[in-house]
C-alpha cells in the first residue's frame, strides 16, 4: 500500500566494518514486497533502553531480495553502539519512511555527488538510474573508505567504472587527491550534466549548489537534520525551504530527506 | 472492565491519551497503528495564527530524556478547523485541542471558534507562553493575569477545559488550587521541565528548552501526586511515562487519565501496550474500575 510504513524487528544477518570509518548493517524483512524508493530512510533503535533515547536514522544503502542494508560510520554514541551489535542481534526499524528522489528520474545525464558516508544514500538511487548516462563523484577523507565503496560498485555492477570518480583527501593511489568539488569543477570544464545529485555534509552541500547553480545545472540533494520521531509528529527537523516566493517551514522527516537545491535556503 | 474515565462533561474511554506535541495532529501515527485505541488525541498546541516555529537547534537528547525547542509551530486556527479536523473527526476516539495565545485576547477567540466545534471533546490550555502584553512573562508566572485568563474562557465554552501546568513556571499546588476555583475541568501536571545543553567545545549554549522523557518520570510523578491530594477535579499525569507500571503509578498517585509523550517517538504504539498492561492489571487485582486504584497511594 502507498505510504504505508511498518515497524518490525528482526535478526541481523550481519554487521561488518568494511573500511577504518564504514560498516555495513545487513538485515532480513518480512515485508519483501514493499516498495522502497531511493533516498527514504529508516529509523532504527539502537537498544532496547533509554540512553539513548532516540531512534536513529539512517538511509537506505541497499533491498534486495527482502534484505535491507544500511551503512554508517560512528559519529556518536548511536552508531557506537550499534557497531557493536552482532549478527543474530534482534532490531527493531520503522521504515520506509520520508519521500525519495524525484527530479533525477525524468533526467538524462545525471551526476552523483556525495562526501564522506554520504555514499549511502546514492547507492540505492544507481540502481535504478543504470539505463541513463550516470557520473558518480564520491569523495572520502581516508583512503581504504574509497577502496572499500568502489569494491562494493564494482561488485553490484551499477555503474561503469569508468564512471566512478573518486577523491581521498590524504593518501594517494589511484584516486585523485584533493577535494571532491574540485575534481568534479574539472569535470566541469569538458562537460555539464542536466542534474546534479548531492548527498553529505551541509557545508559541502551548499559549495556544490554554488557551482551548480552558477552553471544553471539543477540540483536535488539529501538532508540531514537531528530527529525526534521520523515521523514528521515532533516538528523537530525543520529546514527553511522557499515556495511561491515564500519563505516556509518543512520538515527533513516528512517533507524530504529530498529537497531540490534552489527551494532550500542556504545558511 | 471499565477503563471509561470523565472530565467535566466528557466521558473518555479509556484514561490512556497521547501527550500534545507528541502526536502531531493524530494523521502520521495513523500510518502505524490503530489509534483509535487511545482514550483520545491531544493535538499539537494551536495558535490564532500560523507560526514557523524557532529558527535553531530544535532537539537535543540528553540523558534517558530530550530538550526541545520547537516554538509552537503550527499551522493556525483557520487551518487546523479546514484541514487538520477533516482526519480528526472521523476518528472514534476522544478529541482535546492544546491552545496557545501570546494575549488573553488571542485565547478568547481560540475557545469561541473551538466551542463551535462539535466533534471537540475538550480544550487544553497551554499556559507556559510569554504573554506580550506583559513584558513576555509566562501566563502561569501571574496569578492575577492567569486568574483573569480562567475566567475569560469559562465563560466562553461548556466543554471540558484542561489547563497544562510547567513545574518550571510557578507553585504547581497554589495554580491548581486556582484553576478549580475558577471552574476547569482538569489539570495536566506536567508540561516540560525547563532545561539546557552546553556544547563545550564552542563553550556556547547549544540548546535551552523543555526537557523531557523517561528522565524526568519520578519528579512527574510526585508533583501528581502533591497536586492531586488537594484539589477535587481530575489530574492528567504526564511526564516520563514508558511503559503500564509507570503509567499506573501515576494512576495509584492520583491521576485520573495519563498522557504519554516523548516515548511516542521511540515505540509509537506504547498507548496500546499501556491499555493492555492496565487491564491486566486490574484483571490480576480483580478489579473492575480504573477508579479503584486511582488515588490508591
Amino acid at each position: 500500500m502507498k505510504n504505508k510504513i511498518f515497524q518490525e524487528k528482526n535478526k541481523i544477518i550481519e554487521n561488518i566494518k568494511i573500511s577504518e570509518s564504514f560498516y555495513l548493517m545487513r538485515f532480513k524483512t518480512s515485508h519483501h514486497k514493499i516498495q522502497i524508493n531511493p533516498g527514504q530512510f529508516i529509523n532504527i533503535r539502537i537498544l532496547n533502553t533509554f540512553d539513548p533515547l532516540l531512534r536513529r536514522p539512517f538511509s537506505i544503502f541497499d533491498f534486495k531480495d527482502g534484505i535491507l542494508s544500511i551503512l554508517y560510520k560512528i559519529q556518536g554514541r548511536g552508531t557506537k553502539i550499534l557497531s557493536q551489535l552482532k549478527s543474530g542481534d534482534t532490531i527493531d526499524y520503522i521504515f520506509p519512511l520520508g519521500n525519495g528522489f524525484k527530479d533525477v528520474f525524468i533526467k538524462d545525464n545525471i551526476w552523483l555527488v556525495t562526501g564522506g558516508v554520504g555514499i549511502a544514500g546514492i547507492f540505492y538511487l544507481l540502481k535504478f538510474i543504470e539505463d541513463k548516462n550516470i557520473k558518480l563523484f564520491a569523495g572520502f577523507n581516508l583512503l581504504d573508505n574509497a577502496i572499500a565503496i568502489k569494491e562494493l560498485l564494482k561488485k553490484e555492477k551499477i555503474i561503469a567504472e569508468e564512471d566512478i570518480k573518486i577523491s581521498v583527501i590524504k593518501k594517494q593511489n589511484e584516486f585523485f587527491v584533493g577535494d571532491i568539488l574540485k575534481l568534479l569543477q574539472e569535470n566541469l570544464k569538458k562537460e555539464k550534466p542536466e542534474i546534479i545529485v548531492g548527498c553529505g555534509p551541509i557545508e559541502m552541500l551548499k559549495s556544490l549548489y554554488d557551482i551548480a547553480s552558477h552553471l544553471k545545472i539543477s540540483t536535488e540533494f539529501l538532508m540531514e537534520k537531528q530527529m525526534g520521531c521520523g515521523i514528521g509528529a515532533c516538528f523537530g527537523c525543520a529546514l527553511k525551504v522557499r515556495e511561491n516566493e515564500q519563505i516556509k517551514i518543512k520538515l527533513v522527516c516528512k517533507d524530504g530527506p529530498v529537497f531540490k537545491g534552489n527551494e532550500i535556503v542556504w545558511i | 472492565m471499565d477503563l471509561k474515565v470523565k472530565i467535566g462533561n466528557k466521558i473518555f474511554k479509556n484514561p490512556v491519551f497521547v501527550a500534545s506535541g507528541t502526536f502531531g495532529y493524530g494523521e502520521e501515527f495513523s500510518k502505524l497503528f490503530n489509534i483509535e485505541k487511545l482514550g483520545a488525541i491531544i493535538t499539537k498546541g494551536i495558535t490564532l495564527n500560523p507560526r514557523d516555529g524557532f529558527d535553531g537547534i530544535r532537539l537535543a537528547e540528553t540523558p534517558a530524556g530530550i530538550i526541545n525547542r520547537i516554538g509552537l509551530q503550527n499551522v493556525g486556527l483557520k487551518a487546523f478547523i479546514k484541514e487538520k479536523m477533516k482526519f480528526l473527526s472521523l476518528l472514534d476516539t476522544g478529541i482535546i485541542v492544546n491552545i496557545a495565545g501570546e494575549t488573553i485576547e488571542e485565547y478568547k477567540i481560540i475557545v469561541e471558534e473551538l466551542d463551535k466545534i462539535k466533534r471537540i471533546d475538550a480544550i487544553e490550555i497551554n499556559v507556559s507562553c510569554p504573554n506580550v502584553e506583559k513584558g513576555g512573562i509566562e501566563f502561569s508566572e501571574d496569578e492575577k493575569i492567569l486568574k483573569n485568563l480562567l475566567k475569560t474562557l469559562r465563560q466562553l465554552t461548556r466543554k471540558a477545559l484542561i489547563i497544562k501546568l510547567s513545574p518550571s513556571a510557578g507553585n504547581l499546588i497554589i495554580l491548581s488550587i486556582l484553576a478549580e476555583k475558577m471552574g476547569i475541568d482538569g489539570i495536566t501536571i506536567n508540561n516540560t521541565f525547563k532545561g539546557v545543553v552546553i556544547d563545550t567545545e564552542s563553550q556556547q549554549l547549544k540548546i535551552r528548552g523543555g526537557l523531557s522523557g523517561p528522565a524526568i518520570f519520578p519528579i512527574a510523578l510526585n508533583n501528581v501526586m502533591e497536586v492531586s491530594k488537594k484539589i477535587d477535579i481530575p489530574v492528567m499525569g504526564c511526564g516520563g511515562i514508558y511503559n503500564s507500571d509507570v503509567a499506573l503509578q501515576f494512576f495509584l498517585a492520583g491521576a485520573t487519565a495519563i498522557q504519554i509523550g516523548t516515548f511516542n517517538f521511540v515505540q509509537p504504539d506504547i498507548g496500546p501496550q499501556i491499555i493492555d498492561g492496565i487491564e491486566n492489571y486490574l484483571k490480576k487485582h480483580n478489579l473492575k474500575s480504573i477508579y479503584q486504584i486511582i488515588g490508591r497511594c
